[in-house]
């Protein structure tokens, strides 16, 4: 077993210090962030190649921006946890957890975990193909293996960010951003799994829009904002979503492209765009502001109701904002390359049902749901958060 | 035994695929333009999946480019990628080869084109997109998902663990007893909501796997039943399918000139054999015939049809017949109707059959014939003086042929053109504006030859027909196919 050194005998960081400094980012940390857009970068693009090409080979460079992804993560943590082990100081392996033997921060071990996790789910998907057909559908067993390990390097990220911002000094500049940002590029994982049921403006009247997002974005949001330690957690990692979205909007409509498979029902002639991204950032604003109001040690009844009071006004607030930026979406104004509301998968008939709702307009009921499940995300996030603010290791 | 292969044979009917029993392989020889190819398209049995194409040149010479595009019948050309080109094959000049996805179920067909010196040429092979097996995992592979499904178990149980105990303690602070208890009950919670995980996992998985063999083809659900009328016995195929009742189906097609080619094999030493037509009643769930005078016993019964969508299908049953009937009167019959007895399987080893007329076929059987290896099945037919005979048209083709495997698993009907259905040609050269006469390969005079591929090893037998002077002979071949990997 590895002893731990007290810690009177380590020189450690502390909070007492009031010194302000911009914040160096150690490199595991760039090499995890790295990681993490990377692969979601290459989640979008693939989602655009299927989209667009159809047909592809595991050496597609979206593919490899996935894999490259979850290669950097593995090796880096690998290499952080072996160096911590075996190489590091007194005190770096006191800035770790224990696990079988070695040591390292969480935030390595969930990585390492998530890229274990993607290079099982290789092979299972591999298999999956030959038994069953190519996927036609995001969610399938073997990618939710894969997308659980995509989820892990992006939490183990946050996890690294978070004891790198919790061991800072108060007043450290910028401490937060690096959490915020791998915040953000885990709300964008989140939302693509979901992008069948919520992502396209003619699926946003209907109740499953708003049960999903109530599951979805209250805990990741609320978490955030408890956590984070600058004033703006949620509403940065929402703008983070936001940014990386459309930057991946624009950026695809600029690469010529012809679909590969028949039937081919219509002619695209580029990459097909993933769907303008929600107006989380509403929905973080009124979080953050609710939240930050919140002392640290605030007796729990308090914080719950606090916390659910942000989740539901945040939601109701996003649900509005989206119901009407939803029509704008299927209108004649946003068919052009900023809202790509025109660009539709090579092997969709063309036709009316692309401008129009296709689901029917929630109910009372169903928008009831929304709010329970909105609640109880926010009590989840509420939880989260407090534990993640107080992360060390 | 006999118990053993029936059971086999109903079990292939269920997962048969294409207008054929056993394999959805499709064979085709002709014309593209001013060169003759051959075409074997091997599809992936999984939708969607990837087919292989491989595209023999048999004349003309100064080849420069095959390409191959895969149609969907409702979309056509219009809606087909661009082509891929097929790539020559080492050490055979002739050969080509591709790869296609089949993305949706239903009637698709491959564009083959070729070009070269003397101009260029394209061909339809219609191809028939179904999922019909279901791929088992191999034990090996099982081990390593297990194996690496433990360690991730495990290790989502560690972290959870490690999280609990010392995350949130500053770096250097040794966690106390309160936290390591803690940990454990977190441990224990955690490999909890992972094993309901895990099952939840499990039963979705399950459930994929159920509509998958849900979607996965079968042929429609008949019954057959044999009744004495006036005429003689008819033989009555009745389409029982939920699905063909208010049913989403394209009408049915004509394929040379008949809406339903039967085939009647007897079942328990394939010794008689019944190539006749049948004619849909007025709703066009049943399919009446005259039953041929053949000998008692459990006949294998094979309908073929062809929907207007290119899609063609065999519809598989049997019926017991106690007495041999009686010859129906010639009105009764479509003129077309043949049949014959021929010796038992297996009882007989010879490349050279004798015709009832005195004529001879002489099959010239390649050295070997293994599994999933193109082949030619070359016959030559002879007058009493050995001249060659004068092969005349039946129903259009020079020869027709069926090719069972004895256990009733495998079940082709060929022409020299190959196994397609020459309905569905038509119609996606039609669709395209592309319909060409009926140039076909014939073979040299006195002979046929049908490309083939068999798709699995074991004992076969091969039934030619051919009409010589207005009569049609048949002829029976035995042979045994084997492995593609040798018999090790």
């Amino acid at each position: 077993m590895t002893t731990i050194a007290p810690a009177t005998s380590v020189d450690l960081p502390s909070s007492e210090r009031t010194a302000a400094a911009p914040v160096a980012v150690p490199w595991f940390l760039w090499a995890v962030a790295f990681a993490s857009t990377s692969v979601m970068v290459g989640i979008i693009w693939d989602i655009s190649w299927h989209r667009t090409i159809g047909r592809d080979t595991f050496w597609t460079p979206a593919h490899l921006a996935i894999y490259l992804g979850g290669a950097v993560a593995g090796l880096s943590c690998g290499w952080l946890v072996l160096q911590t082990t075996f190489g590091g100081s007194v005190r770096d392996r006191a800035a770790g957890v224990s696990f079988w033997g070695f040591r390292g921060p969480l935030g390595a071990w969930v990585c390492i975990w998530g890229s274990l996790a993607m290079i099982t789910s290789g092979p299972l998907d591999d298999w999956w193909h030959n038994a069953y057909g190519l996927d036609v559908k995001i969610l399938s067993p073997p990618h939710a293996v894969l997308a659980a390990g995509i989820l892990s390097i992006q939490i183990g990220a946050m996890l690294m960010a978070l004891a790198q911002q919790n061991n800072a000094r108060r007043g450290d500049r910028g401490s937060e951003l690096p959490f915020v940002y791998a915040g953000g590029v885990f709300i964008v994982m989140l939302a693509t799994l979901v992008t069948q049921e919520i992502a396209f403006a003619n699926a946003q009247h209907g109740n499953t829009f708003f049960i999903v997002s109530g599951v979805m974005f209250p805990i990741v949001l609320v978490g955030l904002a408890r956590a984070a330690r600058g004033p703006w957690g949620a509403t940065t990692a929402a703008g983070v979503y936001m940014g990386v979205t459309m930057i991946m909007i624009w950026i695809l409509q600029l690469f010529p492209a012809q679909p590969m498979l028949a039937p081919i029902l219509r002619q695209v002639d580029r990459m097909v765009p993933p769907p303008f991204p929600l107006l989380l950032v509403v929905a973080g604003l009124v979080i953050d502001l609710v939240i930050r109001r919140l002392p640290a040690d605030a007796r729990w009844v308090r914080q719950s109701a606090t916390a659910v009071g942000a989740g539901l006004a945040g939601l109701v607030l996003f649900g509005i904002v989206q119901w009407y930026f939803a029509e704008f979406l299927l209108s004649p104004a946003a068919r052009n390359v900023f809202f790509a509301a025109d660009q539709w998968d090579y092997n969709s008939r063309p036709g009316a049902w692309q401008y129009e709702f296709r689901t029917a307009p929630a109910t009372w009921g169903g928008l009831g749901l929304a709010a329970a499940i909105t609640a109880g995300s926010s009590l989840g996030g509420l939880v989260w958060g407090n534990w993640m603010r107080r992360v060390r290791r | 035994m006999r118990a053993v292969a029936r059971m086999l044979v109903l079990v292939c009917a269920g997962v048969a695929a294409s207008a054929h029993v056993g394999t959805s392989n499709a064979y085709f020889e002709g014309a593209a333009g001013p060169y003759g190819v051959r075409v074997i398209v091997r599809t992936p049995g999984v939708i969607p999946g990837l087919a292989q194409i491989a595209v023999r040149i048999t004349s003309g010479t100064g080849v420069e480019a095959v390409t191959v595009r895969p149609l969907r019948a409702d979309v056509g050309l219009e809606g087909a990628p661009p082509a891929d080109r097929a790539r020559p094959v080492d050490g055979d000049a002739a050969l080509y080869d591709a790869e296609l996805w089949l993305m949706t179920p239903g009637s698709y067909s491959v564009h083959v084109r070729v070009a070269g010196a003397a101009g260029e040429g394209t061909a339809f092979v219609p191809v028939l997109a179904v999922a019909e097996r279901r791929l088992p995992m191999p034990s090996a592979m099982a081990a390593g998902l297990l194996g690496a499904g433990v360690i991730l178990f495990v290790g989502v149980i560690t972290i959870f663990g490690a999280a609990t105990r010392e995350s949130v303690l500053p770096p250097g602070d040794a966690p106390d007893r309160r936290r390591r208890v803690r940990a454990r009950v977190v441990m224990g919670l955690t490999t909890l909501v992972l094993a309901v995980t895990l099952w939840g996992g499990w039963t979705w998985w399950d459930v994929v796997d159920a509509a998958y063999r849900d979607r996965m083809y079968r042929p429609l659900q008949t019954s057959t039943t044999l009744t004495d009328t006036e005429d003689g016995a008819a033989l009555r195929l009745t389409i029982d399918d939920p699905a063909w009742q208010g049913r989403d189906w394209s009408p049915l097609v004509p394929d040379h000139g008949k809406l339903m080619h039967m085939f009647l094999v007897k079942d328990d030493d394939l010794a008689a054999f019944a190539h006749v037509h049948s004619t849909p009643d007025a709703d066009g769930r049943s399919f009446d015939v005259p039953f041929p005078p053949l000998p008692a016993g459990t006949y294998r019964v094979y309908g073929d049809i062809v929907f207007e969508s290119g899609f063609a299908q065999t519809l598989v049953d049997e019926v017991e017949v106690r007495e041999r009937p009686s010859l129906s009167p010639q009105e009764a019959r479509d003129p077309d109707d043949s049949w014959a007895e021929l010796h038992p399987h297996g009882a007989y080893d010879d490349t050279a059959y004798g015709l009832p007329s005195g004529r001879a076929m002489r099959w010239h059987r390649p050295e070997a014939l293994v599994a999933d290896q193109e082949t030619t099945l070359r016959f030559a037919v002879t007058e009493t003086d050995g001249r060659a005979s004068v092969l005349e048209p039946y129903m259009g083709m020079v020869s027709h042929a069926a090719v069972t495997r004895d256990d009733g698993s495998v079940f082709m009907h060929l022409h020299p053109t190959g196994s397609i259905s020459m309905a569905a040609q038509r119609r996606f050269e039609t669709a395209e504006g592309l319909a060409k006469p009926g140039l076909h390969r014939h073979g040299a005079a006195g002979g046929v030859s049908f490309p083939f591929l068999f798709p699995s090893p074991g004992p076969y037998r091969i039934f030619v027909q051919v009409q010589v002077a207005g009569v049609v002979e048949t002829a029976a071949f035995d042979v045994n196919v084997s492995p593609a990997f040798g018999p090790g």
